[in-house]
């Protein structure tokens, strides 16, 4: 029976080191490490690396007798020498396993599995001492508690950094290097605690424990202090110059943050990630708009619109940060403080690139272009309200109008001058401010026959911002014209990060096309009737009600893309000539049967 | 076939890149209906697309005297209603299940958290969406110019006019309805000329 004294040397050497296992865990700050993975690791060292260091011990202590050496010498040898190597070798088996795993993201993951190794190795040693000199074993238990156990678990730290490192590095020898390391480190130790007594040896002996411990703190605070630098370096700016040209040319093309966010992913995890690209977006957008509301001359109903978008996009950044796990928020504060403008300037410009359609690059341009400056408030106020009697904006906010109304530039042509050819690619809408633009179809010898005419308030080509389809016909200014022009570049760039927009858009448009699928199908249905004869039913059409529902009737102004003619005006055309042609078949099949009779 | 590569065949998804679209089908939901049973009614409001995996639906009006006309079948790896995605607008017809029928099914609730996570899945609807209006509007016009022809008679003109061959199901219906309608018009009147004919020899 084991006295009371030892029983609590036993309690000692397995709760204080299980204690520093999960103070460890809890200040993982970033949380990347699994503690099943660290469990996995305290057991290794405790049962695996244990067992085979003792049998190994055990054999070579043997092995150096049998040689002739005397029992005392053998032990010295094995303590002061081959025990460190052989435990530290057997200790790092599990993580140089590890490193192969997903679970294993980067240093710090290194270090605190190391230090889990370490500290199950470490618990069973002690007992394994404490067991051997029951007169001492509180003394005992308490020192190498906060001696052996924290140079042990030192060691293997060193093993989990260094290999930890390797992931983001070249440095093939750096495992090498920190497994001698941690060799070393044993080596002293055990000579120095085999060499010293009394309290000397205790006060070396804590003093290495816990330097040890300090080491690895500042391993972790210095890693992570490189990881910040290396990221401001990534963003290109601050790029060092002796990196060589070789690296400038390859990091042509790929995003400097892609770059970023695939070494993130390996530390953080993929769910993660999603979550910190739609922070950054959000953040970016955040200082867009500030930045629209510092640098604008605009109307209150603009100010008030992003005022109220920032406000959202604050509402969901803090959603975000919410679903985040709060270590990694740790560790983004700590990479991305949020009072390093310069860094969120950059970071605003690589994300502009990296994600396009998500970030206001629309209104980013509009600040570095100057466009913006063209218009006074009360101008684009006026603008948004003619942009919204245009069919395909007439669902827009009138404020998203007035930030689109920024990109509109005012161009003007002489008489006969050409503003788009037939074959051309649609990329403009233009607004008729003064004068008239006259449309051609223009025949294979290049003959131009004047279609239609659009006057100042028409709209010539609104569907080209959309579609981007070829034109169909030329378009010629009569006489001296002065147009506003969006150009479908800018349309583009200003929904891509808007769904509201898109939506209010496709509601337009899907309200159309169910217009347009229905007068298809209603005429199949004609079709077929009038095939099969009954010329009854159609010849009814031009009085019977419609059997499809006419998209909502609105003043809109009067708009049209040369090819593209408001879908009502073809379907009632349409029923007008069926009822026609089948009055006037009606009529004919008359006179063919009073001819077959009379 | 995956969902999201089925997604990519319809009109209103062509250039929406298949990543997005797999973000899409993630949020498709499986559901089976009995023949007969009736998918929704005209004027209902509509709040989802449906994906026909097997069978068929059935989409009919109803005239003022209350008889179905069916406006058209729809069968596997067609869809449905998709326009109540973008608007939350009453349908325009009634829907029912011709066949079982198992359709994978989109609501406008999925469709629009999507587009605010994805917009540039709208932005390629938009495209498609105008080219759609554009084209079929387009061939509506060329429709009431053939009409035109045919009120005056002049058949190999109006022909000439429709008979091109499209990709889009939607307009090669109507191309194949004309093609049909005008050879049982000319069947029919060269029968009754014939027959008229025949009267006026005797009567002579």
């Amino acid at each position: 029976m084991p006295s009371t004294t030892t029983l609590i040397a036993y309690v000692i050497a397995a709760a204080i080191p299980a204690f520093a296992v999960y103070l460890i865990q809890a200040l993982d700050l970033f949380q990347t490490a699994k503690f099943r993975t660290l469990l996995i690791c305290v057991l290794w060292g405790a049962i695996g690396a244990f067992g085979l260091a003792y049998v190994i011990n055990k054999g070579v202590i043997e092995q150096l007798m049998l040689a002739g050496a005397s029992r005392n010498d053998s032990l010295q040898v094995v303590v002061r020498l081959t025990a460190p190597i052989i435990e530290e070798i057997l200790k790092a088996l599990i993580l140089i396993y590890l490193i192969r795993q997903p679970s294993f993201r980067y240093f710090v993951d290194g270090a605190i599995y190391g230090f889990g190794v370490g500290i199950g190795f470490a618990v069973i040693e002690n007992f394994s001492y404490i067991g051997a000199s029951s007169n001492a074993a509180l003394a005992l238990a308490a020192s190498r508690v906060l001696s052996t156990s924290l140079m042990h678990a030192m060691a293997s730290a060193i093993v989990g950094i260094s290999l930890g490192r390797l992931r983001r590095s070249k440095a093939r020898l750096l495992p090498v290097v920190g497994i001698l390391l941690a060799i070393s480190v044993h080596v002293i130790y055990n000579n120095v605690v085999n060499t010293l007594t009394g309290t000397a040896l205790l006060l070396v002996a804590i003093t290495i424990g816990l330097g040890g411990a300090g080491f690895i703190g500042l391993q972790i605070s210095q890693g992570l202090n490189q990881e910040k630098k290396k990221f401001t370096q990534t963003f290109g700016k601050k790029s060092d110059v002796s990196e060589g040209e070789v690296q400038t040319i390859q990091r042509l093309g790929a995003s400097h943050l892609e770059e970023m966010m695939q070494q993130l992913e390996e530390t953080l995890g993929d769910a993660n990630i999603a979550l910190i690209r739609k922070m950054l977006v959000t953040q970016a957008n955040i200082g867009i708009l500030q930045n629209n509301l510092d640098s604008g001359n605009v109307s209150p109903r603009l100010r008030k619109a992003w005022e109220e978008e920032i406000a959202e996009r604050r509402a969901e950044f803090l959603q975000i940060r919410k679903e985040l796990d709060r270590s990694v928020m740790g560790y983004m504060q700590r990479m991305f403080p949020t009072d390093d403008q310069e860094m969120w300037e950059w970071l605003q410009e690589e994300m502009a690139h990296y994600d396009p359609t998500m970030v206001h690059t629309f209104d980013m341009f509009m600040k570095t272009s100057g466009l913006a400056q063209s218009f006074t408030p009360e101008q684009l106020e006026a603008m948004a309200e003619s942009l919204s009697r245009i069919g395909i904006f007439k669902n827009v906010s009138l404020a998203d109008l007035e930030n689109l109304g920024r990109a509109i530039k005012v161009q003007e042509y002489k008489n006969g001058e050409m503003l788009f050819d037939q074959g051309d690619e649609g990329d403009a809408m233009y607004m008729v401010e003064e004068g008239e633009i006259s449309i051609f179809a223009v025949d294979s010898r290049g003959r131009e026959k004047p279609l239609r005419t659009f006057g100042p308030g028409s709209v010539v080509g609104d569907f080209a911002v959309l579609d981007g389809q070829p034109r169909s016909a030329r378009a010629r200014a009569s006489g001296s014209l002065k147009v506003l022009v969006l150009q479908r570049q800018m349309f583009k760039m200003f929904i891509q990060s808007r769904p509201q927009v898109i939506l209010a858009v496709l509601e337009v448009l899907a309200d159309k096309a169910r217009f347009t699928t229905l007068s298809v199908e209603e005429s199949i249905h004609n079709l077929s009737n009038l095939a099969q004869g009954d010329y009854a039913a159609v010849a009814q059409l031009d009085v019977l009600p419609l059997m499809a529902p006419a998209p909502s009737a609105q003043p809109t102004r009067e708009s049209a893309e040369p090819e593209v003619t408001e879908v009502s005006n073809v379907h009632s055309s349409l029923k007008q000539a069926f009822a026609t042609f089948a009055r006037k078949l009606q009529g004919r099949e008359q006179e063919a049967r009073t001819r077959a009779t009379s | 076939m995956t969902i999201a590569e089925e997604l990519k065949k319809f009109p209103l998804f062509k250039s929406v890149e298949l990543n997005e679209l797999e973000a899409l089908a993630s949020m498709m939901q499986q559901q089976s209906y009995p023949q007969g049973a009736v998918l929704f009614e005209k004027d209902q409001p509509g709040d989802a697309m449906y994906l026909i995996r097997t069978g068929r639906i059935r989409v009919f009006l109803r005239d003022p005297q209350g008889n179905e006309i069916t406006f058209r079948h729809f069968g596997p790896g067609q869809v449905v209603g998709e326009f109540a995605l973008i608007d939350d607008k009453p349908r325009s017809a009634s829907a029912e299940a011709a066949e079982p029928l198992e359709v994978m099914t989109l609501s406008r609730e999925h469709f629009l958290a999507l587009l605010r996570e994805r917009p540039i899945l709208g932005v390629e609807m938009m495209r498609n969406l105008a080219e759609r209006v554009r084209y079929t509007t387009n061939y509506l016009e060329k429709l009431f110019s053939a009409i035109n022809l045919l009120v005056n008679s002049e058949y190999e003109q109006a022909i000439k006019e429709m008979s091109i061959t499209t990709d889009e199901d939607e307009i090669q219906n109507l191309i194949n309805a004309f093609v049909q309608m005008v050879t049982k018009l000319r069947e029919r009147e060269a029968a009754l000329n014939q027959a008229a004919l025949r009267s006026e020899d005797k009567g002579i």
